[in-house]
């Protein structure tokens, strides 16, 4: 081994330059955890209401027959009358809904539903209170809740408010649709309706599907095409 | 605490890393964003499994890079010669004769002295070659080995002659 007057020279300091990277990714994924956690009404959905121009929009109301629908969001409030041999999850609790006429109420609700005409098929989210056959029930610290069905639950009754956003129906259906406060009245019979960029209150009450609120747009095919924008 | 390999005395060699001290504030983070986590599962939210996944990933990758960063130097002091190996799977070696040397000297900040690591400077008899051992733990325990081994290096080194022409 040689032993001569070597020299060296040691690098081990970081640059600031790699600090500061190492710094922006923890606070960027730490917002991240924080917003998508404790902010979720950050929607989608309330980001795009917010996007749509009211004076862009024509005051719409509809009864037609029941679309299959999937709908993702923060609702102010939900109410269902049916029944079902599924269990309803509240927070840490359940309750068998087999009794014909239960009625749920949500308030706030924030999370997924998807129905058709006679059932609904998803429902998973939080509340900040539920009401269930008359039971209130809160949470204690937490301020919402963990709610869902396990299996369908067969409705006769649905009320979605307010503000509820959908951005494409489009199914073929029969109905009655009013446009500007009743000035334009339209009667289909199985024909093709394509809305666009719905803002309102939905309900679903004797089979019909109700919608009472504003569009963007709207195009019925069957017979006669007709458009309705502003 | 530094290695101290025991074999024959004349064999004895003292071993150090960088110290994990130094990634306290990335540890700090990970226990920040952890921590984080465990409130949001607490408080009854929902943990977005994107951060979720950004979190692990950030976690590994941190582990990952600091313990590589440790990994890429060695330094050792043995009978001879101060040495430093740079690299993992390229090594790099250089060595620095005991004789050679003409101070050593420790430099550390109030963090440093609170968490016993610092920074070690080993002058050789031209200034700009000196070494920099940066951020070992016990550094004095460090410079007082290297100052032992000078000695005995000195007090073995044979005597040299004026003229040194036979």
């Amino acid at each position: 081994m040689s032993h001569g007057s070597g020299t060296m020279e040691v690098h081990t300091s970081h640059g600031g330059q790699k600090r500061l990277i190492v710094f922006s990714i923890f606070i960027g994924i730490l917002a991240f955890l924080i917003v998508t956690s404790f902010y979720d009404e950050i929607s989608l959905t309330g980001s795009f209401i917010s996007n749509i121009n009211p004076n862009s929009t024509t005051k719409f109301y509809a009864e037609l027959t029941s679309p299959s629908l999937d709908i993702k969001g923060n609702f102010e409030k939900i109410e269902l009358k049916g029944s079902s041999d599924s269990f309803f999850y509240v927070g840490d609790q359940k309750f068998l809904l087999n009794s014909k006429n239960n009625y749920i109420v949500l308030n706030n609700y924030s999370g997924e539903m998807a129905f058709d005409s006679e059932s609904i098929s998803v429902l998973s989210g939080k509340a900040t209170s539920v009401v269930v056959n008359g039971i209130v029930i809160e949470p204690n610290e937490k301020d919402s809740i963990k709610v869902s069905f396990d299996k369908n639950f067969d409705y006769s009754f649905l009320n979605i408010e307010k503000n509820i956003l959908l951005e494409k129906i489009f199914y073929t259906s029969s109905g009655t649709i009013k446009i500007n406060g009743g000035k334009n009245i339209f009667n289909i019979e199985e024909e093709s309706i394509n809305v666009k960029n719905f803002v309102g209150n939905l309900k679903v009450e004797n089979n019909k599907f109700k919608l009472n609120g504003s569009i963007e747009s709207m195009e019925i095919q069957g017979q006669n095409q007709i458009s309705v924008s502003k | 605490m530094p290695k101290k390999e025991e074999g024959e005395e004349e064999e004895e060699m003292m071993r150090v890393r960088i110290s994990r001290k130094i990634y306290f504030p990335i540890y700090l983070m990970i226990v920040v964003l952890f921590l984080t986590l465990a409130y949001i599962q607490f408080s009854g939210k929902e943990i977005n499994s994107l951060a979720f996944r950004a979190v692990l990933i950030f976690t590994m990758g941190a582990v990952l890079l600091t313990e590589g960063h440790r990994y890429q130097n060695l330094y050792a002091i043995d009978n001879q010669s101060i040495i430093h190996v740079r690299g993992i799977l390229f090594k790099k070696t250089k060595r620095t004769d005991l004789t050679s040397v003409s101070d050593v000297e420790l430099i550390q900040n109030p963090w440093q002295l609170l968490l016993n690591y610092g920074n070690v400077e080993v002058s050789v008899f031209s200034k700009d070659n000196s070494t920099n051992v940066k951020n070992i733990n016990h550094p004095v325990e460090f410079m007082t080995f290297l100052q032992g081994k000078m000695a005995k290096k000195h007090s073995f080194s044979p005597p040299v002659r004026a003229g040194g022409k036979k």
